[in-house]
């Protein structure tokens, strides 16, 4: 069989296939970036791009910057630039006062942004960390996802992907690549762990809470938790209840947001 | 289930006249729960047992194949639903043969809405006896097939108060059987494909086997020999390394190696330009195809006439001789639209 598959009792065959991944969009795409967040599955992406690629991450790496970033994530953005020696591009969005719902706000201003950026650098494949279970509409992304000239996602006809092998639409503007999609919440903090790949202090409890999820200072909200290392974190999932990305405004069901949101290109 | 998702789906039903479905739970585009089915594949993690399980929802109708194909070929066994008044239809058998086709050895039979046939023993066996018949044409000779109502529970992982003439396995129990801790295979036969080279070290990933250092592995297609002196899983080095790790190397006689190859020890792969195989389509195919195995590709055409949606057996000839495993897929321009499995008895192993 081309595709071994075991249980995830281990992150090391996830890990295998997130490389698979990563080397067939190298062999695959002309012009890469990947997008990083400040978050830790972006961060765990790189982690990984190093594993795929001997140490190094042969692609640019860009960070959609509102200003409105936690300062956490801007000395993460740093430190790691100069530990892993990245390339870091600055897509610089400007953010409305009276724009902070979650269409208008990460619609229009971070897509925006990326857009005018991918303008200017013709990227053909865009690299990023998003997970299934995250979210029922990221749980129906293909691997290899195609966006057209208007950066639409054609979430009615996606193309066929099977056994490792990914489909490319030549008549794409550019393709999404998600080597995370099959990660759990918990896999990628066992990943951290394992790895000593280093973390946005935001999700570690402070006078008893932390962030499980991390957007810009607008629009993420901290969760009651006492959690206060990776180990504490891990334990702390195994029972939740409640779902990773509730405190993000932006995918609150009853308006349908992430699946309009996604259709216009949001990440 | 997440407890605010649920809430989530309550909240965005409460406008519409629409009753709350599990279905919602992983149709979650808009248009899936309007039209009342599942358009496009997706995933969810599952706690039974103790372990978790990774399921994955496909859609059923001829048209969204692609989809199925999509989710399906990643499946260790599957749970096959049938609404008990509508019995077996076409589409059943189309699935069934697929999933045969994709090497799924074990199969559940979820004969499903029990209560609308006001859970009556005779319904459920009479069915039964169909679906064994069927399911042997297909090449399934033993299969589980279980009365469940699954909007209220009934034989999913609670027993049925409402069928306790039934006395077999829940869904439930069912799938904790099939879900052994996978053995190593170990295997004399080495085969690596090589996904990228760079600065003298060859990157791949282990498809069959072990590979050690100080290996002497054969280039496939060149035909060279090749020593293992350095082996690295990711970024760390170590000793040996098996499926389905990604690894790089180094060592003697690399310098031709390049992406595509296939590194070989034993005598596990087919190096043709003409094969007959099993394949699926899910478009036909223009005169412009091409065959992709393991990190290689080749322009190729088909011999004949060919059927979409179901496993038909038809020959290939490529234009040149590429190293297959067992599986490839084909592409039309840079797009999958089909998928096969070299039959073995039809060609010689290198």
């Amino acid at each position: 069989m081309i595709h071994p598959k075991d249980m995830y009792t281990s992150t090391d065959t996830l890990k295998a296939e997130s490389i698979l991944i990563l080397r067939e969009a190298k062999a695959k795409f002309q012009n890469l970036a990947l997008l990083w967040s400040g978050g830790k599955d972006s961060t765990a992406l790189l982690a990984l791009c190093r594993e795929a690629f001997f140490n190094r991450i042969p692609f640019p790496v860009i960070h959609i910057d509102n200003g409105i970033d936690f300062p956490e994530t801007y000395a993460l953005r740093d430190e790691l630039a100069k530990k892993w020696n990245i390339n870091v591009l600055t897509a610089k969005s400007i953010i409305k006062e009276d724009k902070i719902s979650g269409i208008s706000c990460c619609g229009a201003n971070k897509t925006e942004a990326l857009k005018k950026l991918m303008e200017k650098e013709k990227f053909d494949g865009l690299i990023m960390g998003i997970r299934r279970d995250e979210h029922g509409i990221r749980a129906k992304e293909r691997v290899f996802s195609p966006r057209n000239k208007n950066w639409k996602w054609d979430y009615k006809n996606q193309p066929m992907e099977t056994w490792g092998y990914f489909s490319i639409d030549e008549r794409a503007d550019h393709h999404r690549i998600h080597p995370l999609l099959h990660w759990r919440e918990i896999d990628i903090w066992h990943y951290i762990h394992e790895n000593k790949v280093p973390t946005n202090p935001l999700y570690f409890a402070q006078n008893g809470e932390r962030f499980r999820s991390l957007g810009c200072t607008r629009c993420t909200v901290a969760i009651r938790s006492e959690a206060s290392s990776i180990p504490d974190i891990i334990d702390e999932l195994g029972d939740t209840r409640l779902s990773e990305r509730m405190g993000r405004a932006q995918d609150k069901e009853a308006e349908s947001v992430m699946e309009r949101l996604r259709v216009l290109g949001y990440m | 289930m997440p407890e605010d998702r649920i809430k989530d789906i309550q909240n965005a039903l409460a406008g519409s006249k629409k009753k709350f479905e599990w279905a919602y739970l992983l149709d979650s585009f808009r248009q899936e729960r309007e039209r009342e089915m599942t358009l496009d594949t997706t995933r969810a993690i599952i706690r039974l047992g103790g372990r978790s399980y990774e399921c994955i929802d496909v859609p059923g109708h001829k048209e969204l194949i692609k989809n199925m194909l999509t989710g399906a070929s990643e499946a260790r066994f599957a749970i096959v639903v049938i609404d008990i008044r509508e019995g077996i239809t076409p589409q059943t058998l189309r699935h069934l043969k697929i999933a045969k086709f994709l090497g799924i050895e074990k199969i559940i039979i979820a004969v499903n809405k029990c209560d609308l046939t006001k859970y009556v023993e005779n319904e459920f066996t009479k069915l039964r006896k169909k679906i064994f018949e069927k399911a042997e044409l297909v090449g399934y000779r033993t299969v589980h097939v279980i009365p469940i109502a699954a909007f209220f529970g009934d034989n999913v992982t609670i027993r049925s108060k409402k069928m306790t003439w039934y006395s077999g396995p829940t869904l439930g129990e069912v799938m904790t059987t099939f879900l052994v801790t996978p053995t190593v295979r170990t295997h004399k036969d080495v085969a690596i494909g090589i996904q990228d080279v760079c600065n003298r070290i060859i990157m791949g990933k282990i498809f069959i086997g072990q590979v050690k250092i100080h290996d002497t592995l054969t280039t496939v297609p060149r035909g060279e020999k090749i020593i293992v002196q350095k082996l690295w899983v990711g970024k760390s080095t170590v000793n040996t390394a098996s499926v389905p790790a990604p690894v790089s190397m180094s060592g003697n006689g690399m310098k031709n190696v390049r992406r595509g190859d296939v590194l070989v020890k034993g005598h596990s792969v087919y190096f043709t330009n003409n094969m007959k195989a099993t394949c699926v389509f899910i478009k036909s195919p223009s005169k412009k195809i091409s065959i992709d195995a393991n990190f290689n590709t080749s322009k190729a055409k088909i011999v004949g006439a060919l059927k979409r949606f179901k496993p038909v057996v038809i020959e290939i000839i490529l234009q040149k001789k590429i190293p297959i495993l067992d599986t490839f897929i084909i592409r039309q321009n840079s797009e999958i639209i089909g998928m096969g499995r070299i039959l073995r008895e039809s060609h010689m192993h290198r």
